[in-house]
């Protein structure tokens, strides 16, 4: 199974760091303006959902940062943050501060983060498979560059060489270089189609034949997945090769013997030759999944994006855009799709356009039940396992890299090991498939057991040590300020009178002044406030 | 700020339930028929009280599970299959027997060996006079108990694969298993503890191959993923308050989060459903006191402890474990599936090397812990409703693995596994392997079937029971399965 590393792996290696040949563009793109889209899709949104009753109000400023970072940066805003935010007299503060947070490190990593996990997150691949962190930093690296999402795409699905060195690799190694687990995935992420049905059965219920399925299967036909030895300790990592010749083949179904060769052919009635070496498929496939043409890609990820930020999609699922499904707000969608391929895939542009849209501006609304219409607004969603631990670094205020606190992962998650110590800790606990909806998102007794009874909470919401706490009381703050100080911290914003008025009689009620306020601030990150994005 | 909305009575009954928990919270909004079209259509109990006990789709016999899982591939001839005509076999060529015969069926195509008999001495058991290997004296007396599958077969001859073909009807990771479509079915009856509980091996040989994967909840909700309870130190991770903390302490920071919650959705209406579905502090607080009592072995009488084999170094650790697995179903829990062995090779059933000292070693360790659990189950009047399965991921092949002790290796064409209790009929067989139990030849058994009629004999409709995922409706079974009739009491 192991081969030697040759020369044109190397380079072909080069390549795909260096960035594969853009698009073939006839014209520079065009960037149309953020606030315009904003506004023209506020316009639609309403016209789709037929808005009679008052709208919801604008949210305050304070649950906006609180939103905004946490959607664009993974983080809750700091105290002094906050303050200064709702001092700030500045009108144009709020476009301000998301290109602010668009720019910032934390913008990069939050979203490189989210795509790992969408791509991976089905695999059991172990390290040798999956080079989590090389792919992971990839990830961020392309978010934090603002590469067009068609270059990522791209890169992913013509990746070859060694998957230690060549981090894009890892997209079809982790797959074990298996064509039917790689088209299946392909199809789903970037197109929101479900070919996989179709792999082995033509229902009526499913658009795509099965033929369909496989002559998509065929455009990796010749991509191998070779191991290589192990060299100078690094484990025995996993290469994707350009196989010489060969075709995919698909079983009869009339004679399960019998196996008919495939020739790769997109979706849409596009083919390339049977004789077409392996780079050759996988280049015109990317230009065919990425083809301003193409009429999934665009609103694939725009269904997926707008899902993320508003906590309702356009499709009830973001793996699901298949013909048989109807989309709520059809033109919006449509819109924003149209003018996010004009801009060439600009992430960054999309991110900018939704957040400054009215309908993410205003107050939050609850989830409509299924099939409903939704709302002209946000609604909440449990917020992503990293987003929770960054949470809980931000208010507990601990080093993740403390080893004195135990870090035990739930023995019921996956079996193999991403992150190492707290943060693995909490991602195992609170580990769920980015691509599912808000709604199918539950809580269980593991993430309930931590956060009630988990060395790293109860350590850092007591009154003695280093805690955030102790220092409030040996500063000599009253208990007023101090439960303010916890609400900013905990949960971004000021308590309201009577959550004040709560406290107070709890403290009252408990009398040990200390304990009181550990036990408020211990009820305050166990909230469910405090997992939820609002 | 905006000023409150004017309380609906919704929120009126958040305010008024301080003494109910959360769950309890949106037990009674459930109850009041307060949670709109979901609700109505069935949708709205399962988003918000995903564990609460649910009625099947018809009378089921069983209400409960216990799967003790045979890991690692425990060789039927050598078990429960009797086959005499291996001994005329004995040193003769599978190929004679089966032209068709293929090096890669086993794991290790280069130490194919001739067919061998078994090296146990197998004699009648029971009223129904069961021919049983000499490695169960214990399990030999439950015979009449007992319904066989002799012809169970299965799509790999792998561990991992094969271990999720059986644990969830497909060979590959990523899809819910047995316990978690069943708890997704029923609902649990405890209210206190995990409605899915899974044991591995405590005696540091690993966990199956596939580890977590055998027991998680594939695409269904995480509630129904199964909870493993470590072998070792605190089987349930955080399960103890931090130390000095009372339990009215925390008692009384729970209200208080509760407390804060509900002011916070006097607010905005309609997060009574987001706080019910991903919060779940009631049922942990409660656990934390309810699973260490189920636990606690010493609360258990001499003779019941020495009846399942407390005590003998044989097999204390696995007598342990089916004795928690008593007490957990006793008290409501749904499904519970124990491991015998841990990983592959010596650390398990999967004897490829001695086959004869690796099952005569594993038999020992569990022969008289399940024996022992199905005594104890019949005499509380529990055996009726409980179904208990004992099976593995495959099966071994009739001919030896070569090597200084004889070994047998991985046989996907045959297996044998056993039910009883809730719904069986007893003291029957189902199917046939061949002559000397190389492949299921009579009557074949999928493992989609077998999983039919799981399901069957808890009341469930294997076409019936299914969940959206992706944009298609899945089942345990596929689009596949037929419930065995014969083997139903």
């Amino acid at each position: 199974m192991s081969a030697p590393r040759t020369g044109i792996q190397l380079a072909a290696c080069l390549l795909c760091l260096s960035g594969v040949p853009a698009l073939p563009a006839a014209e520079p793109p065009r960037r149309p303006a953020e606030e315009d889209v904003a506004r023209r899709v506020d316009a639609a949104l309403l016209r789709s959902l037929g808005v009679h009753e008052p709208l919801p109000p604008p949210v305050d400023d304070v649950t906006f940062l609180r939103r905004v970072s946490l959607d664009l940066t993974g983080k809750l805003p700091r105290p002094d943050e906050l303050r200064q935010f709702a001092a700030d007299k500045d009108p144009g503060k709020r476009l301000k501060q998301i290109d602010r947070l668009l720019t910032s490190e934390d913008y990069a990593v939050n979203w490189g983060r989210y795509w790992r996990d969408v791509l991976t997150y089905h695999t059991p691949a172990s390290g040798n498979y999956l080079r989590w962190e090389l792919f992971n930093s990839w990830l961020v690296d392309q978010v934090r560059r603002n590469r067009s999402w068609g270059e990522i795409v791209t890169a992913l699905v013509t990746a070859v060489g060694v998957n230690d060195e060549c981090a894009p690799v890892n997209y079809l190694t982790a797959q074990f270089g298996n064509p039917v687990e790689i088209a299946a995935t392909t199809s789903r992420v970037f197109l929101g189609q479900q070919l996989q049905c179709a792999q082995c059965h033509d229902a009526k219920a499913e658009p795509w034949k099965r033929e369909q399925f496989h002559e998509f299967v065929a455009f990796f036909g010749r991509a191998k997945l070779v191991q290589h030895k192990d060299v100078s300790g690094r484990g025995t990592p996993y290469a994707i090769e350009g196989r010489e010749n060969g075709q995919y083949q698909m079983t009869d179904k009339k004679d399960p013997s019998h196996l008919i060769d495939m020739r790769p052919r997109f979706l849409t009635g596009e083919a390339v030759s049977p004789e077409a070496p392996d780079a050759e498929r996988r280049a015109a496939l990317a230009r065919l999944l990425t083809s301003p043409q193409n009429p999934w890609f665009a609103r694939a990820y725009v269904n997926r994006m707008w899902t993320a930020l508003m906590g309702w999609g356009f499709y009830a699922s973001v793996n699901d855009l298949g013909p048989h499904q109807t989309p709520q707000c059809r033109e919006v969608l449509d819109l924003l799709a149209a003018e996010w391929t004009a801009t060439g895939y600009d992430m960054r542009w999309l991110f900018r356009t939704l957040t400054l849209t009215q309908a993410y501006q205003r107050a939050l609304r609850p989830q409509p039940a299924a099939s409903a219409a939704p709302p002209p607004a946000v609604c909440p969603s449990r917020l992503r396992p990293e987003q929770i631990f960054e949470a809980l670094v931000r208010t507990l205020g601990f080093d993740e890299r403390d080893k004195s606190i135990p870090a035990p992962a739930p023995s019921a998650s996956p079996a193999v090991a991403r992150h190492t110590g707290l943060r693995h800790m909490v991602y195992m606990a609170f580990r769920v498939d980015p691509s599912l909806p808000a709604e199918e998102v539950h809580g269980t007794i593991p993430q309930a057991l931590l956060m009630m009874n988990s060395v790293l909470v109860n350590t850092y919401v007591a009154a003695r040590g280093k805690t955030y706490l102790a220092d409030a009381l040996a500063q000599g703050r009253s208990d007023e300020e101090i439960v303010r100080g916890l609400y900013e911290r905990t949960l971004a914003r000021k308590p309201r009178a009577e959550e004040l008025d709560l406290c107070r009689r709890y403290l009252a009620k408990v009398g040990n002044r200390q304990e009181a306020l550990e036990d408020v601030f211990w009820s305050l990150v166990n909230s469910t406030e405090f997992v939820t994005k609002r | 700020m905006t000023p409150p909305n004017v309380y609906t009575r919704r929120e009126l009954l958040g305010r008024a339930g301080c003494g109910l928990g959360l769950l309890g919270l949106a037990c009674l909004l459930h109850e009041e028929g307060m949670l709109g079209t979901a609700a109505a259509a069935g949708l709205g109990s399962r988003a918000l009280e995903p564990m609460a006990p649910r009625q099947p789709h018809f009378p089921g016999r069983a209400k409960r599970v216990v799967w003790i899982f045979i890991n690692g591939g425990p060789s039927h001839v050598d078990t429960w299959d009797y086959k005499p005509a291996l001994a005329r076999w004995d040193g003769k060529s599978i190929r004679e027997f089966d032209p068709t015969f293929k090096n890669t069926t086993g794991f290790f195509a280069k130490q194919v060996g001739a067919l061998m008999k078994s090296p146990f001495r197998f004699t009648p058991r029971g009223r129904s006079g069961k021919m049983v290997s000499e490695i169960f004296p214990h399990l030999g007396e439950h015979v009449d108990k007992m319904a066989f599958i002799h012809s169970g077969y299965t799509e790999s001859n792998n561990h991992s694969p094969a271990l999720f073909m059986m644990n969830t009807g497909f060979p590959r990771m990523g899809f819910p298993c047995v316990g978690s479509w069943v708890t997704y079915g029923l609902g649990s009856e405890s209210r206190n503890l995990p409605g899915f509980v899974v044991m591995s091996d405590p005696k540091g040989r690993g966990l199956p191959k596939g580890h977590a994967a055998n027991w998680g909840a594939g695409f269904l909700p995480g509630v129904y993923q199964g909870t493993h309870l470590r072998p070792t130190g605190q089987p349930i991770d955080n399960l103890v308050r931090p130390a000095g903390e009372t339990d009215a302490a925390q008692r009384s920071q729970l209200d208080l989060v509760k407390r804060l919650n509900e002011l916070h959705q006097e607010r905005y209406a309609g997060e009574a459903e987001l706080t019910a579905r991903i919060e779940s502090f009631e049922l942990a607080y409660r656990m934390q006191a309810a699973a260490p009592e189920a636990m606690d072995l010493a609360a258990e009488p001499a003779h019941v402890q020495k009846l399942y084999g407390l005590g003998d170094p044989a097999c204390d650790h696995f007598a342990r474990q089916c004795l928690i697995a008593r007490r957990l179903l006793e008290r409501g829990v749904r499904f519970v599936q124990i491991y015998s062995g841990g990983m592959e090779n010596q650390r398990s059933w999967d004897g490829h090397i001695d086959i004869k000292g690796n099952h005569t070693q594993f038999a020992g360790e569990t022969d008289r812990p399940v024996a022992g659990l199905l005594t104890d189950l019949e005499r509380r009047g529990l055996l009726d409703e409980t179904l208990v399965i004992w099976g593995g991921e495959f099966g071994r092949l009739p001919i030896a693995q070569t090597g200084a002790k004889p070994g047998r290796d991985h046989n996907p064409h045959c297996f044998t596994a056993w039910l009883a209790g809730g719904g069986v009929k007893g003291g029957v067989r189902y199917g046939e392997s061949d002559e000397v139990g190389y492949k299921a030849a009579v009557n074949k058994v999928h493992i989609n079937d077998l999983h039919a009629t799981i399901l069957h004999l808890l009341g469930l409709d294997h076409k019936r029971l299914t969940y959206r995922y992706n944009g298609r409706e899945f089942r345990l079974t596929d689009v596949a399965g037929e419930v065995i009739h014969e083997i139903l009491a």
